[in-house]
């Protein structure tokens, strides 16, 4: 059955300006058919009508970068043990779901898992998509390729050689990964690997690059320092994520000439809103930290640059139910319009996981992933909490805070 | 949750799971995650201080149902084979999720307690854990994680084999080491293990014996699987706590004894109905309804009860055809096929199942004390049956967790 959606305010997500007293009506097949001004919208027989009154509509949110394995615990360490733990014990499906289904309650409705302890996050989206559990879509690296002792070589998969690196490459894309990640810096969350300085030369990431795309995936990359985001970018990797640009002293650097060259490019850039970041949002100090170490960022979305937000989600003091947070990073961080920021977590989001076809703006054609808040995020990004109702392929996935029963014929 | 106010449900009718006829124009006032009162609404009631009243209207309020034999791990496919088959191929992930779904699918069924008798490897036992870390929102599980059973015995699928009377100790006390919840144990063998002979006991007394003295030793109950009376003369012999099926309801022949029925009533072994599918779809309502077969069906099980068998009711639910969310029809198979009163019905399923299972202090009734276990069911059994298909809001612990068949998910737990 289609359904007709009407609203007061309804936001497209191209960047485009707001559609006032909207209308989209939602095809029996999930996916949007008409969008534009309730006068002018067809009148279909037999389809659904619903008023939402004044409320707004926008596409639902894309956090590109999660881990659904890790339990937001308060430090590096504490996150760890946990994971070790819980993967001991057969706990970590359990986890994964419950922190994908608290992204969708938050009107997050796709999620890519940009590495997990084995291959549980590959478990929990097949187990949404065969309609077992109700969550967001989805998109699966499995294990984070990483050196031996690097960053995530927890997770499961160390690949040191050239060899090595195609072989897991293949491998994840033989266990079913939607895409690969690879680590091509160390991390703060990985005591003794080194973010400041490439885990692999850019010959090793080139090589990934041709393997993933070879075999039809998009790689995103881990990657902290200047000198990784620089070989990332010339091995073809699809998303830089994080970004920070840290020199070797420490401080942030950004090549403007670099940043004139991605900004080119197709690469999408991660902008990581993670709960470190968040809590720089609290004092004026803190906000001058925050633009001081999102300078790149800044710089890169003026050049034009799709700079795509995401929360880190699962990382220490990062829950999955905050990615307005990490949107309020970007928008205070960046000094972004609020426009820009949606249009981040959104239409950019989709493009970096090779999804612009399918979600990330209310337009014709596309899935039916829709988010209704109660009042108008372009005048308060807070609005984005109250959320009323969220739709996934055009099916009521999460209406008052609660989360509709898997295969349940609710489509409204 | 402490902080909140209580919450009183009045409520036109009110089942309590003692076994009771229904009682009327009831209050009962939910504080915490506890039952604090029971009262009757005489003309001078009023609700406690700083209570939130909910008028439940023609709404029926029953104590959160047991269902004493379920096995979530199962299911997917279209045929029982299939589901068989697909359990043994999924890996511990995946499973797991399969059985968070089953579970959450048995709560909106108003089933506040599911005892798993039996899954793959250790998954119930990861599962268990999991409800209990408030990874997901789920029913209170009684786990046995895998089934003791010979080689090539019913259920040996499932991971676990014990041949000799050593093996079979040792493997009991292993299933406590890893923390199950009770011990199950096959008597004879069983209709999903073709070729296990149901008809013939899988263990001797003496192994059986050995099962009970050892799980009782580490205070766990013993559920036998039991399809015929040789099995039913062995697990009466050792003392079991529970017999699970006791005999066939699916047409299969059936040997039943008078003599095990009495010794069964005289000791006071907990029998049991499986209302699976195979009854289930006999209800006169039902595509291939059929009133005269499903009594015939429950010929036996009639006389286990009018020898005085004290008998559960269970759905063995596998998935569909035996769905997981449908456990109130297995009420109705007990009054229509077995000419069961409803109180007596709904106890098989709360009261009498609580104390069988060895959590009455918790939950099974409604009274004050224990766990806020509740269902509401949309409408009045006493006039319409089907009223038990249609579970309107179920609370575990005082948290409403259903409600219009959609999940209530609690937050921020953790």
């Amino acid at each position: 059955m289609r359904t007709l959606l009407r609203a007061r305010l309804l936001i497209v997500g191209t960047g485009v300006p707001p559609i006032e007293d909207a209308a989209m009506l939602i095809g029996a097949d999930g996916r949007i058919e008409w969008v534009g001004t309730s006068a002018a919208a067809p009148r279909p027989e037999a389809a659904r009508v619903v008023e939402l009154g004044p409320a707004t509509l926008l596409p639902g949110l894309i956090d590109s970068h999660v881990h659904l394995s890790f339990d937001a615990g308060p430090d590096h360490a504490a996150v760890r043990a946990v994971l070790d733990y819980e993967e001991q014990h057969g706990l970590l499906a359990a986890r994964a779901l419950s922190n994908a289904q608290m992204a969708l309650l938050s009107g997050v409705t796709t999620v890519r898992d940009c590495g997990a302890k084995g291959l549980v996050a590959l478990r929990v989206r097949d187990a949404i998509a065969d309609g077992l559990a109700t969550g967001p879509r989805v998109v699966a690296c499995g294990m984070p390729i990483t050196t031996t002792g690097g960053h995530l070589h927890y997770c499961g998969l160390r690949a040191d050689s050239e060899s090595d690196v195609r072989r897991s490459v293949r491998w994840l894309a033989q266990a079913g990964a939607d895409a690969i990640k690879i680590v091509s810096s160390g991390g703060n969350m990985t005591a003794g690997s080194n973010p400041l300085l490439p885990q692999y030369p850019a010959g090793v990431l080139a090589a990934a690059a041709e393997e993933a795309h070879r075999l039809g995936r998009r790689i995103v990359a881990h990657a902290l320092n200047a000198r990784s985001i620089r070989d990332c970018f010339e091995a073809g990797i699809d998303t830089i994520d994080h970004a920070t640009w840290s020199l070797a002293d420490g401080s942030v650097g950004f090549d403007a000439a670099l940043g004139a060259r991605l900004a080119r490019s197709d690469t999408t850039l991660g902008l990581t809103g993670s709960g470190i970041m968040r809590q720089l949002l609290t004092d004026t100090a803190g906000v001058q930290e925050l633009r001081e170490r999102l300078r790149p960022h800044r710089e890169l979305l003026a050049l034009g640059a799709r700079v795509v937000v995401h929360s880190d989600a699962g990382v220490r003091f990062t829950p999955f139910d905050q990615f307005i947070l990490s949107l309020h990073v970007m928008e205070v961080g960046l000094e972004a319009a609020r426009m820009q920021v949606l249009q981040s977590a959104t239409a950019h989001a989709a493009v970096a996981l090779g999804l612009a076809d399918e979600v990330g703006t209310l337009e014709v054609g596309k899935r039916a992933d829709v988010v209704c808040v109660e009042s108008n995020p372009l005048e308060d990004l807070n609005n984005l909490r109250q959320v009323r109702r969220v739709w996934r392929d055009g099916r009521v996935v999460v209406e008052d805070g609660r989360l509709a029963a898997p295969a349940v014929d609710d489509a409204r | 949750m402490l902080d909140n106010p209580p919450l009183v449900l009045r409520a036109r009718r009110v089942f309590d799971g003692t076994g009771a006829p229904p009682r009327h124009d009831m209050a009962v006032t939910i504080a915490g995650e506890r039952i604090a009162a029971v009262e009757s609404c005489g003309p001078d009631w009023r609700p406690p201080d700083q209570a939130h009243t909910v008028d439940c209207g023609d709404r029926t309020l029953l104590p959160g149902l047991i269902d004493s034999h379920v096995h979530l791990t199962m299911g997917g496919g279209a045929t029982t084979r299939e589901n068989v088959e697909r359990l043994q191929r999924e890996d511990r992930d995946m499973l797991v999720l399969r059985a968070i779904a089953n579970a959450q699918a048995v709560l909106r069924g108003g089933v506040t307690t599911a005892r798993d008798c039996g899954g793959r490897d250790l998954v119930m036992v990861a599962v268990r854990r999991a409800l209990e870390r408030d990874l997901f929102t789920g029913p209170r599980l009684l786990v046995a994680g895998m089934p003791v059973t010979p080689t090539a015995g019913h259920c040996f699928w499932m991971g676990l084999q014990a041949d000799t009377t050593d093996e079979v100790r040792r493997t009991v006390r292993w299933l406590c080491e890893q923390d199950v919840d009770f011990i199950k144990v096959m008597a004879t063998g069983g209709m999903m293990t073709p070729g296990s002979n149901p008809w013939m006991a899988q263990y001797s007394v003496d192994d059986l014996r050995v099962v009970v003295d050892e799980a009782h030793r580490l205070g766990r109950h013993v559920a036998a699987h039991v399809l015929s009376s040789p099995g039913l003369a062995n697990v009466l012999a050792a003392g079991v706590d529970t017999v699970e099926h006791v005999y066939s309801i699916t047409g299969a022949r059936q040997d039943y004894d008078p003599s095990l029925a009495d010794r069964m009533a005289r000791q006071g072994l907990f029998g049991s109905v499986t209302a699976h599918d195979g009854l289930r779809s006999l209800l006169p309502d039902q595509p291939q309804g059929d009133l005269e077969l499903l009594r015939l069906r429950l010929t036996v099980h009639r006389r286990l009860r009018e020898a005085g068998v004290r008998l559960l009711l269970h759905s063995d639910a596998t998935g569909p055809p035996t769905a997981f969310d449908s456990f109130g029809l297995g009420v109705e198979v007990l009054v229509r096929g077995m000419d069961v009163p409803l109180h007596e019905a709904i106890h098989a399923c709360t009261g009498l199942a609580a104390e069988a299972l060895g959590v009455a202090g918790e939950t099974g009734s409604i009274a004050p004390g224990k766990r806020a276990d509740l269902v509401l069911l949309d409408g009045d059994p006493t006039v319409d049956l089907t009223a038990m298909r249609r579970i309107y809001e179920v609370f575990r612990n005082g948290e409403l967790v259903v409600q219009d068949a959609q999940m209530v998910p609690v937050l921020n737990r953790n």
